[in-house]
């Protein structure tokens, strides 16, 4: 799980220039590089920039292994249309982890395992029905997108920095049709940070 | 371009014009001021397309037109404003829906026509967020890019269910390119 970025204040209500600038600001303090790329301990190396982009890609593959246990340990509490839709996110994250492991493994790393779904069940909140699966999908799809908007100005390869937008995209079309099962507005913010609307 | 995007197109032949443009203004921008001044365009021929197309909508699409509307303005504050901050000079926004191709027929025609236009909008908007992805090295430009694009693809989800085709027909959202 990639640690909480450090987002100044309430940024999912970002609303006005000012807002703009501060997410802009905050989003290129090296602090938040650093954690990406794994802490203190490897703070002498100095990475090339594949190294840079399969750890980024590495942090953003396990938390869509998450997603992927999250909507397989789900679906079965689901109905209609949001049965429907989530069958479809499965098969979607799905493509963006083999995206990202067979990336990783272009770049010369080492994909991220995922854990074993006992190991998943513990860490995730209790799902009972489809409320609770929803609420943690949107939790998820969040993650996943804050993940993103954080470390696509870290990737060197443009043409990743552009996966990375299409999955980012889709994820937020992701959020937006999960709200709306919830009956909650679709768009929240007009700036998608992925930082939880839904407590 | 999906077989999907490719239909959305061809529904909405009067926004052929205003895609293809955007593809041309953001294929020939390069330079970082160059993609600001077309992203900011962009979001000020979106602002104004909404805000034509509130009122020949029915109650519920018209707000969703009017929230549209707002957000691509606080696109074009934030991206005006960081284009100023590196020395340039925002374009004047369209006045009139003859600035905005395609426009014009798009709004006599009825719902389904201008919501088209408006998933062709978002495409083309969406394809070229990707695209600036590509060129701009600025971390500064490019989580609030990122935040954009994000924020388009969410409005293409939500037109798309206004039209009652797939939100999410895709694993990579790309747009119409």
């Amino acid at each position: 799980m990639i640690r909480p970025v450090a987002w100044p204040g309430d940024m999912h209500g970002v609303r006005s220039r000012k807002d703009f600038l501060r997410l802009a600001g905050a989003l290129a303090a090296p602090g938040a590089f650093l954690a990406a790329c794994g802490g203190g301990g490897e703070k002498s190396k100095k990475l090339t920039p594949a190294e840079v982009d399969f750890r980024l890609m590495n942090r953003i593959l396990s938390l869509e292994l998450a997603g992927i246990a999250a909507y397989t340990e789900g679906i079965p509490l689901l109905r209609g249309s949001a049965l429907a839709s989530t069958r479809r996110f499965l098969s979607q994250e799905r493509e963006h982890a083999a995206f990202l492991r067979q990336h990783i493994s272009d770049l010369g790393g080492t994909p991220n395992l995922p854990k074993t779904a006992a190991e998943y069940r513990r860490s995730f909140p209790a799902l009972r029905d489809q409320a609770d699966v929803l609420r943690f999908a949107v939790d998820l799809e969040n993650r996943i997108v804050r993940a993103y908007v954080e470390f696509v100005p870290k990737m060197s390869s443009p043409e990743l920095r552009a996966v990375a937008g299409a999955i980012v995209a889709t994820e937020a079309e992701h959020i937006s049709v999960l709200l709306g099962e919830r009956n909650l507005p679709p768009i929240p913010s007009a700036f998608v940070t992925g930082t939880a609307e839904i407590g | 371009m999906t077989a999907l995007t490719r239909r959305e197109l061809g529904l909405g032949a009067a926004a052929l014009p205003f895609a293809l443009a955007v593809d041309e203004a953001f294929a020939k921008a390069e330079g970082q001021l160059a993609i600001l001044r077309a992203a900011v365009e962009l979001e000020q021929k979106a602002v104004l397309t909404y805000k034509a197309a509130a009122p020949k909508l029915g109650r519920s699409e018209a707000r969703l037109a009017e929230l549209l509307s707002r957000q691509e303005q606080q696109h074009a504050d934030g991206l005006s404003m960081a284009l100023r901050n590196r020395g340039g000079r925002p374009p004047s926004p369209p006045t009139g829906p003859g600035q905005v191709p395609g426009l014009e027929r798009a709004l006599a025609g009825d719902r389904r026509t201008i919501l088209t236009f408006a998933v062709a909008l978002e495409n083309a908007a969406v394809a070229a967020y990707g695209d600036a992805l590509r060129k701009l090295r600025d971390p500064r430009l490019l989580s609030p890019i990122v935040s954009i694009l994000g924020n388009e693809g969410q409005h293409l989800a939500v037109l798309r269910q206004a039209l009652g085709t797939q939100p999410v027909p895709g694993p990579f959202e790309r747009g119409a390119r």
